[in-house]
């Protein structure tokens, strides 16, 4: 007796890891991405980012009105913590796993485009409309719409209202220039308190290189160009405000991504360049009055990009009609109402944008400062919709990334200059 | 021990019989041999399944052009090539990765030893001991997470050297002269716990006739160190500096959480270079190539140290 359980044991445990090995390669009743029941009905696998449960409640709620709408398919929601989501679509890629309904931002599109299918022979015209243009222009990829989008989200300039009143120095309207930005950063310099906080994320910088003198890092055709002599210019000043004016804070490290966000909501800078994606978590954190204001006019007025996320499908889906029927409704009216009405994205829609503003209003309360801050917000970012444009990234965006997060450091603290760390980044990514 | 002498015979004795009637058939040798194929497997297909396949598809791997997605070629060995001969980034960071080395090997083990003496001799040595392993059980993100924020401006150090000194603190992990360094103090004190329990071990069973001999004859302070107790505790030593070099040559998470390798390329590792390489860029086939650059000089220099330990480490009391 006690020998056959030894022997069942050892055998099992082979057995038991043998299978474990050969997990990754999907059996055969199943296609790419999803499975279909014998009772024909479709079960889709969606791959997305949420933190917390909240966010993963309101993502099963926009799974549960794809079913309602089409019995037979089923959403199997997955879903990762933004930080580690990237990778892991990567990896799954790299296995041959892909989910069918995948979650993109427009920055990483071209480096994901290779794995999405594009979606204009499966999305009829009218599956495209009613969303602002620029949202749907920023999940575009050499001229093919590769997702959906969900929401839409332009660059502003956050600014601490209680230390702008005690330095005595008029808050940022719109329309303000970056001369005005410049004094206003240096008079709120003081006692251990900088005017502005320098970071080497690519949205908030190049925003600010961008609107300074139109300077881009990507050609038209998608190829680097980061030691481009408007870039250097740009980041010369940029580094300048730090090295030269003193009146910027200069990231910790090059693990600091977030830096200049952080910096600001503790009280530390008087203002950041940050999305509109936090103005709901930066009017909550802060312990001051939040201001928020278009990014201040160069010559050519106020510049942003516009960045935002959205659905599409992969390449190797084995069931792109009903995937492409799942994405209808991932992106309709109804999923974006209610993506809106819980403050979780500034809808793509246009119809779902007061259902924001609204949760925006209720949740900061009611008194008229904040109602106005909101107010003031939602025009920026209205404001940078219709002058912003969508950022598109090199193929290694993921790369030039990690070297802007080394090398822009240098010449922030001014052991190197703008031309040579530009000059260091341009060479690594371009090789 | 007078609990383990008091069980001993007990343990034996009862355990005696069931052995007995379990005898029989085949044999005591054929069912052993069973027992032994089950006992066995699990470890056997485990490391087969996770050590030596995975060992088996670096090498594939590092001998391809194999982006995360897209079509794989063989290449020979142009990964090799590349990294040891194209991309300045690989040797830069087998630079930073000795420059780490160099800084943190001798440190951690001089440091370690020279505590575990001190605190040998201390009524409160338990206490201490506990005190100097408590980082090395601490998660190392944590570690890190916390020395960053001893380390930026108006952090601790900043504001210390400020308050009681009147200097300026440099801004330790943006700034390419101190990175490293900043990078090394925070790992030797995250790693100095654990080589102090292997030398604190070592001196306490050091045998106390040899060392009253020693006595005796004279050796005090620096000499009894270096001619009696050094040479009796060569085996740990040796044992410390081996494995202290094998996981500072793998440094990843103190430098990627404390500078991402930065300011510049200061403070890239060998280890991030094949993140890098397979996750940010996307070519695994390098990164196995980078991996494997990385497993030879590990590889190396451990040999370099066994066949040197022959002329200093004594294994005989």
């Amino acid at each position: 007796m006690r020998l056959r359980a030894a022997q069942r044991v050892s055998i099992g445990t082979a057995a038991a890891l043998v299978a474990l090995a050969g997990c990754g390669g999907s059996s055969s009743g199943e296609g790419a991405g999803g499975s279909k029941s014998s009772d024909g009905s479709v079960t889709l696998t969606w791959q997305m980012w949420a933190s917390g449960a909240d966010e993963e409640k309101q993502l099963k709620q926009l799974a549960a009105l794809v079913h309602k709408k089409h019995p037979n398919i089923r959403i199997d929601l997955n879903t990762a913590p933004f930080k580690d989501y990237f990778t892991k679509l990567q990896t799954q890629a790299a296995g041959g796993e892909q989910p069918c309904l995948v979650s993109m931002q427009s920055l990483r599109l071209p480096g994901f485009a290779e794995l999405m299918e594009p979606l204009d022979a499966h999305v009829k015209k009218a599956g495209t409309e009613g969303f602002e243009p620029a949202a749907t222009e920023a999940l575009q990829y050499e001229g093919k719409t590769y997702a959906l989008p969900m929401d839409l989200a332009a660059m502003v300039v956050y600014y601490n209202k209680d230390a702008f009143a005690k330095a005595g120095v008029p808050e940022p309207k719109a329309g303000w220039k970056v001369a005005d930005f410049e004094k206003a950063a240096k008079s709120l310099t003081g006692q251990g308190k900088k005017g502005f906080g320098l970071s080497f994320s690519d949205l908030h910088s190049l925003t600010m290189a961008l609107t300074y003198n139109g300077a881009r890092p990507v050609t038209k055709d998608g190829k680097p160009q980061l030691d481009d002599p408007r870039m250097v210019e740009a980041y010369d000043w940029y580094a300048g405000l730090a090295t030269k004016a003193k009146s910027a804070s200069v990231p910790a490290s090059s693990s600091d991504g977030g830096w200049a966000e952080t910096q600001f909501v503790n009280g530390n800078t008087a203002m950041a360049v940050d999305g509109t994606w936090n103005l709901g978590s930066h009017i909550g954190e802060a312990k001051f009055k939040v201001g928020v204001a278009p990014i201040p006019a160069g010559p050519d007025g106020s510049k942003t990009y516009v960045a935002n996320s959205g659905f599409g499908m992969s390449k190797s889906c084995a069931y792109k009609d009903e995937a492409a029927k799942a994405l209808a409704v991932l992106t309709g009216p109804e999923a974006q109402q209610s993506l809106a009405e819980q403050g979780r994205v500034f809808p793509a829609r246009t119809d779902a944008q007061p259902a924001y503003e609204k949760f925006l209003t209720e949740q900061n309360g009611s008194d008229p400062e904040s109602a106005e801050t909101v107010e003031l917000g939602m025009k920026a970012v209205m404001d940078g919709l219709a002058g912003g444009e969508p950022f598109v990234g090199t193929e290694n965006w993921d790369q030039v990334n990690t070297l802007f997060s080394q090398y822009l450091l240098e010449a922030y603290t001014g052991s190197k200059s703008a031309k040579e760390s530009l000059t260091t980044i341009q060479q690594k990514s371009a090789g | 021990m007078a609990v383990s002498e008091l069980t001993e015979p007990n343990r034996t004795a009862k355990s005696a019989p069931p052995v007995k009637q379990r005898t029989g058939g085949r044999g005591p040798r054929g069912r052993e041999r069973w027992y032994a194929y089950g006992f066995l497997s699990p470890g056997l297909i485990g490391l087969t399944v996770f050590t030596l396949f995975p060992v088996g598809m670096a090498v594939v791997m590092s001998l391809h052009e194999w982006p995360i997605f897209g079509e794989r070629s063989f290449l020979g060995i142009d990964n090799f090539r590349h990294l040891l001969a194209e991309d300045p980034t690989f040797l830069v960071s087998v630079r930073n990765t000795f420059v780490f080395t160099a800084l943190f090997l001798p440190l951690n083990v001089v440091l370690s030893l020279a505590l575990a003496f001190w605190i040998a001799n201390c009524r409160a040595r338990q206490v201490f001991r506990v005190l100097f392993f408590i980082p090395t059980i601490t998660p190392m993100v944590v570690s890190a997470v916390i020395w960053k924020l001893l380390y930026q401006p108006d952090g601790v150090f900043d504001h210390y050297l400020g308050s009681w000194f009147g200097v300026d603190a440099p801004n330790f992990l943006a700034d390419p002269d101190t990175a490293m360094f900043a990078v090394v103090a925070m790992s030797v004190w995250q790693g100095i716990g654990y080589n102090l329990i292997v030398f604190s071990a070592a001196i306490d069973a050091l045998p106390t006739s040899v060392l009253e001999a020693a006595e005796i004859d004279g050796a005090r302070g620096l000499v009894k160190f270096l001619r009696v107790q050094l040479p009796l505790m060569s085996p740990a030593v040796f044992f410390v500096t081996t494995m202290t070099m094998i996981t500072s040559m793998q440094v990843f998470t103190q430098t990627y959480i404390l500078t991402k390798g930065g300011p510049g390329d200061s403070t890239v590792t060998m280890v991030q270079n094949v993140y890098e390489n397979g996750f940010i860029s996307r070519d695994l086939g390098v990164a196995a190539a980078g991996a494997w650059l990385l497993f030879a000089v590990i590889l190396l220099i451990t040999a370099v140290q066994f066949v040197g330990q022959k002329r200093w480490v004594h294994y005989e009391h």
